[in-house]
């Protein structure tokens, strides 16, 4: 187990390393730089990239940061004077995290809690409807459902507040916004594998020989279904703690998702390196989180997944 | 292996067959649609602007009096482009890496793999924004920079499917008789993996629309005076709630596409499934 | 390592019971205390350290912040600041503060010798301030900042005693006065400046200042609340007691936030709702310095003539795009300075020397003037490629030009949408044929609008070169007489709306939403988007 561990960290490591060499030379060749202003004036920008490094050679700058790197130092922010990407991380990570992870959970739940009962009453109504929902939320993207929920919650009945992170109860309809569409993948996963199980010899045995339905259900089926789900909350978890550009926009939300794209745009080539190992690194180890997981679950995975 | 067996089952689901039906009718309205309605898309009179629905503009006019039924079916074009290409990206490169890592195994599993575990791990959206913006948005740019992101995971559900064949009788067989990879990859794998290539497919396209849009929002969509349904929304957002249906019917016209897409890959994934036990329970 | 379902569906079970406690958490009350404004500002400030910020956002919170030697009051005039009373020389070169006692919010006291530490921060290279350029006036001021002079006491600004500041120019500089009340100048503190340079700003902790409010907290990406400053001079005459400035970048998030009273002013209500609320009494709009103009590339054929060029602006019907297309107020531009710029005199709207330069809408003329050029209805002119930053505002004119262009001169054009960063270096390589551009003053005077379209300017992006142009401008920078230099602006404008390598298309103006409650407050025409000095909650 530990040399599987530790084979493992070490395939990640350098998957990192892979990944954060991609990020610093894609964003090295984006037209245009950090300092770039409309009131061009070279001396002040011959200044400002000398005060960053920017004006030594790309190699070098690449072997500084990853220098830097190797003590966990991100580098200071380009867009943000004073701040360093470490401390831009710590700051807004924990809000995305809570939405993600009240999201994630909410998700879970609902998709399992509805999966079953579709799986149970297979192409009866509880199950058209339920199938029914959830591929409508499939298909509705969450810039629409986040105005609609704000127009509707917010602006007509007044129920919550539009936007801002202030009360805890402000967080309902971002997560509400985060959780319908893993909700309703997970939603499908579940009544699928459960359709699958249900009809496996055993569960028929157990229903045969009078055992309480309810308990074979979640007894024996539930577990046989749920790797399926598992496998998938690893890189839908690393999606949804690291923040979501659209919903903190829509919902004013001081999170680690608008970066993403607003870094992009001011060439902060630190901060999108920094927010792009921290993605991967989040990732990779609820990736592995699952694994283990599944892993416990379910004996006969432990040789598949070994390599 | 004919499509001959799914004939049944579409006619029997009612529900399939009206996705189909609409499916259908989107592609060929759009297509056709220039020549069957009264306006041009781009034609623009700022005397008539934002207008609502009415009998001479069904669907009202936009911010520049442009007729919005034309606008959307001429945006359903351009994205269903998008999700095409972006699609027919996704698979073929999904299947040639997948299907030469899985068949061929060693060195270059283990290389594929890796390259598929690192792409995996990027976030996706940071590579299609980078991407769009190094490349300018335009049709052309974006499918290539969504279907530089989604071919990950087709490759990886190919490469499984690919594992697994590899040691089957007829493949075993080609081998003796000394047919090459590519002979075996195009010839025996691609009409196996056919299902699942075609679901992936299926549930791509809805994938690319929906991101497609995600992208229109963010400000990197397709460039005037062209428009793709997301470039709709984004701009049908600006002013929802002064004039909504700017913003409701692009918005509805995306939702049933997209649901459409995910009805028909439903269906497909189901009669496969039931179908491939027989097939894929060689040994 | 094992795991058994049921710990599974516990913790998930227990997860979700938290869930429902959070949701379930009674809201506090929303009373509002009296003297507070919730302000929208719309983005989060890159820094509040004024010689490192280049944006408005930052200015804007700066200068609730800190203090200039003057501070402009409503009507944009310089009213004394830190300085009770100043002297200009005869020549205009000489500027003499008087400052008076005061503190900085931590209590130490401010004196002359903090004016010129900053100053000189502000021209040290090491610092590289992106608005250093706003004291190349200084006598040495860019030599300094080149690094050819070393020596920071020959640089025109010294103390004398702790409370006389003497300034020396190169040149008689008119609006030198206004200028200091520009952010870029404001005193900072040395004591705090010198131990963390340039974090000094991110927390109340860190930092101190000398304008009516300080810094009590500044919460990344939410808000930054600014409490009264009860170390400023003028205290007495500052009501407000907390100022809450929250940073929500979406303008439909803002707008809701404001109909749902959550907050008192929204910075920029959404451009296609601009309308509504227009018609429904909500909308104010103050008058702002910048304006948008179609840019072209002198260099490129077809562009060089300047038949071409007037063709392409009198087919453009300015009116129907601020009335039936923009809506916020615009107003059509028949020339390149704004109205509402300071002219002839203080107080004297340059404008008034003449409204009108160019011809308006006429496409029989354009038509004429094209086919003059050798483009008879557009035939052989080549398919024009309209460069755009990804704005879609921008982009909504350019289409409905574009239209303008295909109706009435039978020319093509494909619109080139780039990300910010892309388009500006796309347009400083001259690799654009027409470009849409923006331009907001720097500083109350025409000047801002026009020295960039001297020969060889950095921002002359067009590359047009005149002669005359740039003789008519170089007198006016060198002449200190207001009246004098105002006529020498004018002809040289005369002269850029007569060859057209720029065609104006409207002036902006600033629309804002703010409650009746909220009184007082100042929304000045550039540099900065509100001024809370004055202002209180009724």
């Amino acid at each position: 187990m530990l040399v599987y561990i530790l084979k493992r960290a070490g395939f990640n490591l350098g998957v990192m390393l892979v990944v954060v060499t991609l990020t610093f030379f894609l964003m090295h060749l984006l037209p245009g730089d950090p300092f770039m202003s409309q009131r061009l004036n070279p001396e002040i920008k011959a200044n400002l990239y000398a005060k960053h490094g920017l004006d030594q050679p790309v190699a070098r700058q690449y072997l500084d940061y990853l220098s830097a790197l190797a003590r966990f130092d991100l580098g200071e922010s380009l867009k943000y004077p004073g701040r360093t990407v470490n401390e831009i991380i710590a700051e807004s990570f924990p809000v995305s995290a809570a939405v993600g992870i009240l999201a994630l959970v909410l998700a879970l739940v609902l998709g399992v809690t509805l999966g079953v009962l579709a799986g149970v009453w297979q192409s009866r109504w509880p199950d058209r409807l339920i199938l029914a929902f959830s591929t409508l939320g499939l298909s509705i993207p969450n810039f629409a459902l986040g105005a609609g929920l704000v127009y509707l919650f917010a602006l007509k009945l007044k129920i919550f507040p539009v936007a801002m992170l202030e009360k805890p109860i402000d967080l309902v309809l971002p997560v509400l916004t985060l959780a319908a569409w893993p909700a309703a993948v997970i939603t499908r996963l579940i009544r699928t594998e459960m359709i699958e199980v249900l009809k496996r010899d055993y569960i028929i045995a157990a229903m045969v020989r009078g055992l309480d339905p309810a308990r074979v259900i979640l007894r024996h089926a539930l577990p046989n279904a749920l790797p399926a789900v598992i496998h998938y909350s690893g890189p839908l978890a690393a999606t949804l703690l690291t923040g979501s550009f659209i919903v903190e926009k829509i919902f004013a939300l001081p999170g680690l998702g608008q970066y993403y794209i607003t870094s992009i745009g001011n060439r902060d080539y630190n901060l999108v390196a920094g927010i792009t190992i921290f993605y991967t690194f989040v990732l990779l180890v609820a990736t592995f989180l699952t694994d283990l997981l599944a892993f416990s679950m379910n004996p006969q995975l432990r040789y598949r997944n070994g390599s | 292996m004919g499509l001959d067996m799914l004939y049944p089952r579409i006619v029997q689901n009612r529900f399939v067959l009206a996705c189909l039906f609409l499916i259908l009718l989107y592609i060929l309205i759009s297509l056709g649609g220039s020549f069957l309605l009264p306006h041009h898309p781009n034609a623009q009179s700022l005397a008539e602007a934002n207008r609502g629905p009415s009998f001479a503009n069904w669907l009202g006019t936009d911010y520049l009096g442009r007729d919005l039924l034309a606008r959307i079916l001429a945006g359903v074009r351009v994205s269903l482009i998008i999700a095409f290409f972006a699609t027919l990206i996704n698979i073929t490169v999904g299947f040639l890496v997948g299907s030469a890592a899985g068949l061929i195994g060693g060195v270059v599993d283990r290389f594929l793999t890796g390259l598929i575990d690192i792409f995996w791990c990027i976030p996706p959206f940071l590579v299609v924004v980078m991407l769009t913006v190094v490349l300018e948005p335009g049709i052309k740019n974006i499918f290539i920079a969504l279907g530089a992101v989604f071919w990950v995971p087709t490759a990886r559900i190919i490469r499984g499917e690919a594992y697994q064949l590899r040691n089957a009788p007829f493949i075993r067989l080609a081998r003796l008789q000394g047919a090459g990879y590519s002979r075996i990859i195009l010839l025996h794998i691609l009409p196996c993996c056919f299902p699942v290539l075609l679901t992936t497919a299926i549930f791509s396209i809805p994938d690319a629309i929906l991101a497609e849009a995600f992208l229109s929002i963010v400000g990197l969509g397709v460039t005037a005076p062209q428009a793709s349904l997301g470039v709709l929304i984004s701009d049908g957002l600006q002013s929802f709630r002064v004039y909504p249906w700017q913003w409701f019917f692009p918005v509805l016209t995306l939702i049933v596409l997209v649901l459409c897409f995910n009805l028909l890959g439903d269906m497909l994934h189901r009669s496969f499934r039931d179908r491939s036990k027989g097939i894929l329970e060689y040994d | 390592m094992k795991f058994n379902n049921k710990v599974i569906i516990f913790i998930l079970g227990i997860l979700f019971l938290v869930f429902i406690a959070a949701c379930s958490t009674s809201p506090a009350p929303p009373a509002a205390p009296e003297q507070v404004i919730r302000y929208n500002i719309g983005a989060e400030p890159a820094t509040l350290d004024p010689a490192l910020s280049s944006g408005m956002v930052e200015q804007t919170v700066a200068n609730a912040l800190l203090e200039g030697l003057v501070r402009l009051d409503k009507d944009g005039h310089p009213s004394p600041g830190v300085a009770e009373s100043w002297e200009i020389s005869p020549d205009g070169k000489t500027y003499t503060f008087k400052l008076r006692e005061c503190f900085w919010s931590n209590g130490e006291p401010l004196t002359a010798d903090d004016f010129v530490y900053s100053w000189l921060r502000l021209l040290s290279p090491e610092t590289a301030s992106p608005y250093a350029y706003q004291l190349f006036y200084l006598v040495n001021g860019r030599e300094y900042y080149a690094g050819e002079v070393k020596d920071p006491a020959s640089v025109g600004v010294r103390a004398e005693g702790k409370d006389r500041l003497v300034v020396n120019l190169k040149a008689p500089v008119p609006y030198f006065l206004a200028l200091t009340a520009f952010p870029a100048l404001f005193p900072v503190p040395e004591s705090m400046v010198s131990r963390d340079p340039e974090g000094w700003t991110l927390a109340p902790g860190k930092f101190a200042g000398n304008g009516p409010f300080k810094l009590a907290a500044w919460e990344h990406n939410k808000q930054i609340i600014l409490e009264k400053n009860e170390h400023y001079w003028d205290r007495e005459n500052v009501r407000l007691e907390k100022l809450v400035i929250t940073l929500v970048s979406d303008s439909h998030t803002e707008l809701a936030m404001f109909e749902n009273d959550q907050i008192d002013i929204a910075e920029t209500p959404p451009y296609r709702e601009i309308e509504r609320l227009a018609q429904s009494g909500q909308l104010k709009v103050s008058p702002d310095l910048s304006n948008e103009y179609y840019m072209f590339n002198t260099k490129v054929k077809p562009f060089n003539q300047v038949l071409v060029r007037k063709a392409l602006s009198l087919a453009i019907d300015r009116e129907a795009l601020v009335t039936n297309l923009t809506k916020g107020g615009e107003r059509a531009a028949y020339a390149f300075v704004p109205p509402g710029v300071e002219g002839p005199a203080p107080g004297h709207d340059y404008r008034s020397l003449g409204e009108k330069l160019i011809e308006g809408f006429n496409p029989a003329e354009a038509k004429r003037l094209l086919a003059e050029a050798g483009y008879p209805e557009g035939r052989g002119f080549p398919v024009i490629e309209l460069l755009l930053d990804d704005n879609q505002n921008h982009k909504a004119v350019a289409e409905a030009i574009t239209g303008m262009w295909r109706e009435h001169l039978g020319i093509e054009s494909k619109i080139v949408e780039q990300e910010y960063r892309v388009y500006l270096n796309t347009m400083f390589a001259r690799d654009y044929q027409v470009a849409r551009v923006g331009w907001i003053a720097d500083y109350n005077d025409p000047m801002t609008f026009l020295d960039m379209w001297v020969t060889g300017n950095d921002n002359n992006l067009a590359d047009w070169e005149n002669a005359e142009y740039d003789r008519l401008i170089g007198s006016a920078a060198g002449s200190g007489d207001r009246a004098a230099r105002s006529e020498l602006m004018f002809e040289a404008e005369k002269i850029l709306m007569d060859e057209l390598p720029v065609v104006p298309i409207y002036y902006y103006t600033n629309p804002y939403l703010e409650k009746e409650r909220v009184k007082g407050v100042i929304h000045p025409s550039f540099a900065i988007l509100a001024e809370f000095k004055w202002a209180y909650v009724e």
